[in-house]
């Protein structure tokens, strides 16, 4: 069995799709693409995927990861070409490879945060100078108090007038991870601004140096 | 009538959609880009049709006749055919506070702009939802009030037969199958637009066509005791009787290789195969088994090809054969060995819906069993002997047994049975049967258990739905039950079952009053539909969203009483208001079969021996080689 890891892209065109819509796309397009796919043994066999973290609806994911494991070698450039013909038109192939670590293993996530708004950049970067960030989150224990400002890891605010593009480099890991989302949520309260029709899109994954995950 | 410029242009649609989707319920429903659908050059198209179908998308989506039309039309080079469904509430409040008129899912141009819009009716409740989406489409409702810039409105589908609560709203009824009539329309359509001819001019010709009505050319009139006197037509070029259409080979009619594959989860997301058309066995409640008479089958080779190419092009791993009585499919047994046989390698599952309780085998079971294994279901309709043979549904008990048994010692667990509640001559002792019944599959189950061939629990579900007495049935004349019988019949029956292995469920009878009234409406229903509409209903078919109080608030406005078409026994010599629709079976042999219902007579079923309903003459007088 050879573990087989694809980076593909949600575009805008399919943003609305949830992750269980997408990976079922997957699934239906490995179907149809006759690949030599590994399905997951017992009573209910399953095609065997894994995907990074789940995309929130409506974000657009450019670098996005699912592994998946074939019973035989096959050329990646095959894979790729066999995949791209049978996927619906937003899911783009981006590139096949073999995996360097393991999916668990994804640390962080640069984001690209798209909005446009009527504001002074220096108020936000204020915001975001702050020690603490305390929003309230949903837990399984309910309402607890979390300081995202220890997920930020790394911003860049650009901006042409009203039109801005906020850079974030956030956890992603299985122990923390940061929706970019809360970041707008902090600024619009910090402010009291209220920061609307924003885009999100997850540029790539990094490893815990800050690198391409591969 | 022709293409109009105008409104809102795409990007801008577009980009308004992206201010708010994230703020409804399931966005992508709303968005297209799906697998399979198709998008053309409109510049190369001449004729532009929007299929509505007035439901969600999930229903909608799951809907064979969409997939049939939508393929068939696109097949045309050119014509574009899109989709359009009903937004949920939350999407189209959205709309209408950014007056975003409603769109076709493939251009996101907004209907009002194309050349046809047409809907499938495929129930009555889905009615307020048609002049719902007209609305949103900046269409006007009624016909008389659309000029020559707005699109034809028409429509298809089993509610199609009757047309008149529908009339003040549609150009064109189609009554039939779709295949040929769709394409000759719109060839029709596309000769006169190219010489710049009137929507009038196009109306008449278009009525020259079998299977089509244009309501507007024909006047209803009515008697003092308010029952109908007529529908006749107003001008010499309307056909008297409108008959309708059927494809006469199966084997060589158009069917997709290709379905949509919606990314959301939708009702039914699998490869489905339609094996025939028409059904044998007559049963006296069903509408569709004379609507859609003779029975004309698919060659086992057709279907299995079919399949084939259906599962390589969308990705389905699985197939539903589709029918009205899967195990009356004389190749059913070749068609399963067939599928199978390379199905089974890609671990793609076949299932056979709408099974008989009197001919269902051990192989068979055996056969769909191999792959994977789903409940179930079969559908007795009535609780005793007596009242199954009234409604000539030919099961006998013993069937139920051997079947049942069959099935819990090939290691079913779960049984679903279905029966009505509420038909014609139904005492509460035939409520009680259904009890009955459903404790004796029970104890088959534990028979099996005692021999060691069945294991765990059992669950039998029985469901009961309200009769609603439906044109072109032999119960076109019976009264339904009022809607505080049904209740009493549903609280009996939920008395009379003690095991907790039994499941029952019901449907709303309210819901099965209205239905009672639309199925056998006339014209006059049209502002009572319209009146609803504007007062708020919509949804009808969803229970949170089913005004009643509204509906008869609607009914009371307009001054018309729904009980008069609900409750009433029509007399053997009225005229309906679907009397002027021929659907090849006649008039009088449904009227032999109400009568034999009455005296509890069941009749042989259509390949045991021929009644002559009149039905073979549209195929050349002969249903059956053999």
């Amino acid at each position: 069995m050879i573990d087989i890891r694809i980076f593909f892209e949600k575009s805008d065109k399919i943003k609305y799709i949830s992750h269980l819509d997408l990976n079922r796309a997957f699934q239906r397009a490995f179907n149809r693409a006759k690949l030599p796919v590994w399905h997951t043994e017992g009573f209910n066999p399953h095609l065997y995927l894994v995907f990074s973290n789940p995309l929130s609806v409506g974000y657009i994911g450019e670098r996005e990861i699912l592994d998946i494991r074939l019973n035989e070698d096959i050329l990646l450039e095959k894979i790729k070409e066999r995949l791209s013909a049978v996927l619906p038109d937003g899911i783009i192939i981006k590139e096949i490879a073999y995996p360097r670590y393991k999916i668990q293993e994804i640390k962080y996530s640069d984001f690209a945060v798209n909005f446009k708004y009527d504001i002074l950049p220096e108020k936000i970067i204020e915001v975001l100078e702050k020690d603490e960030l305390f929003i309230s989150k949903k837990s399984k224990k309910g309402m607890v108090e979390v300081n995202i400002k220890n997920l930020i890891k790394k911003y860049d605010l650009k901006n042409t007038d009203d039109d801005f593009i906020l850079d974030l480099t956030v956890d992603s890991s299985v122990t923390a991870s940061l929706n970019p989302r809360l970041v707008i949520d902090v600024i619009n309260r910090e402010l009291s601004i209220n920061i609307d029709n924003v885009k999100y899109v997850r540029k790539e994954f990094l490893d815990s140096n800050f690198e391409s995950f591969k | 009538m022709y293409n109009k410029n105008g409104g809102l242009n795409v990007e801008s649609i577009k980009n308004k959609l992206d201010e708010f989707l994230l703020k409804v319920e399931k966005p992508a429903r709303y968005t297209g880009g799906e697998l399979n659908a198709v998008y053309k050059n409109k510049e190369n198209v001449n004729v532009r049709f929007a299929f509505c179908f007035p439901d969600t998308y999930e229903v909608g989506m799951s809907h064979l006749g969409l997939k049939i039309l939508y393929g068939l039309k696109n097949s045309v080079e050119d014509f574009w055919c899109e989709r359009v469904f009903c937004p949920w509430p939350d999407m189209e409040e959205e709309m209408r506070k950014r007056d975003i008129p409603l769109y076709g899912l493939e251009s996101f141009d907004p209907i009002k702009e194309f050349d046809f819009v047409g809907f499938t009716l495929q129930y009555e409740m889905s009615y307020t939802n048609i002049l719902n989406m007209l609305d949103l489409a900046q269409i006007p409702l009624l016909a008389k009030d659309r000029n020559e810039d707005y699109p034809i409105v028409i429509a298809g589908g089993p509610c199609a037969y009757n047309p008149e609560p529908l009339a003040d709203f549609f150009d064109i009824f189609i009554m039939g199958e779709g295949e040929e009539v769709n394409i000759e329309i719109m060839q029709l359509y596309k000769k006169l637009k190219l010489e710049n001819k009137s929507k009038d001019e196009f109306l008449k010709q278009a009525c020259q066509i079998q299977g089509v009505y244009v309501p507007k050319f024909y006047k209803d009139e009515y008697n003092d005791d308010k029952t109908l006197k007529g529908i006749k037509p107003l001008y010499d070029f309307a056909p008297e009787k409108i008959k309708k259409r059927i494809i006469k080979d199966l084997d060589k009619v158009f069917y997709p290789d290709n379905f949509v594959v919606p990314f959301v989860d939708t009702v039914h997301d699998r490869t489905v195969m339609e094996i025939f058309r028409g059904c044998i066995r007559g049963c006296r409640f069903c509408q569709a088994g004379y609507i859609y008479r003779p029975v004309r089958e698919k060659s086992s080779d057709t279907v299995n090809k079919g399949v084939k190419a259906l599962c390589e092009n969308t990705g389905y791993d699985e197939i539903s054969l589709s029918s009205l009585s899967s195990s009356d499919y004389t190749k059913l047994d070749e068609t399963a060995e067939k599928i199978l046989s390379w199905a089974e390698n890609d671990n793609i599952s076949l299932s056979l819906p709408s099974l008989r309780v009197d001919n269902f085998s051990t192989d068979l079971m055996e056969k769909v069993q191999k792959v994977r294994k789903s409940g179930l279901t079969f559908a007795p309709e009535a609780g005793t002997q007596r009242l199954r043979d009234v409604i000539n549904k030919n099961v006998y008990e013993d069937e139920l047994m051997k079947t049942t048994k069959l099935a819990f010692n090939g290691g079913w667990n779960n049984i679903k049975l279905y029966f009505m509640l509420g038909l014609p001559t139904e005492t509460m002792e035939d409520v009680e049967g259904i009890a009955d019944l459903g404790m004796k599959v029970v104890d088959n189950f534990f028979e099996a258990k005692r021999n060691g061939n069945a294991t765990g629990r059992v669950n039998v579900t029985v469901s009961t739905s309200s009769f609603v007495p439906k044109p072109f049935t032999p119960f076109q004349w019976a009264s339904q039950d009022k809607t505080e019988t049904l209740r009493e019949k549903q609280k009996h029956l939920k008395a009379s079952i003690k095991s907790k292995m039994i499941t029952y469920n019901y449907h709303d009878s309210y819901t099965s009053f209205l239905e009672a009234v639309f199925a056998r409406g006339d014209r006059r229903l049209c502002k009572v539909l319209k009146k609803a509409f504007e007062l708020g209903c919509k949804f009808d078919g969803w229970s949170e969203y089913f005004k009643y109080d509204l509906w008869m608030k609607a009914f009371e406005d307009c001054g018309i009483d729904p009980e008069f078409y609900a409750y009433r026994v029509r007399g053997e010599d009225e005229v309906f208001p679907w009397d002027h629709i021929d659907i090849g079976v006649s008039k009088k042999f449904l009227l032999s079969e109400y009568k034999k219902a009455l005296n509890s007579v069941p009749s042989p079923n259509c390949r045991e021996k021929c009644l002559g309903c009149g039905a073979n003459m549209l195929v050349g007088g002969k249903c059956f080689n053999d």
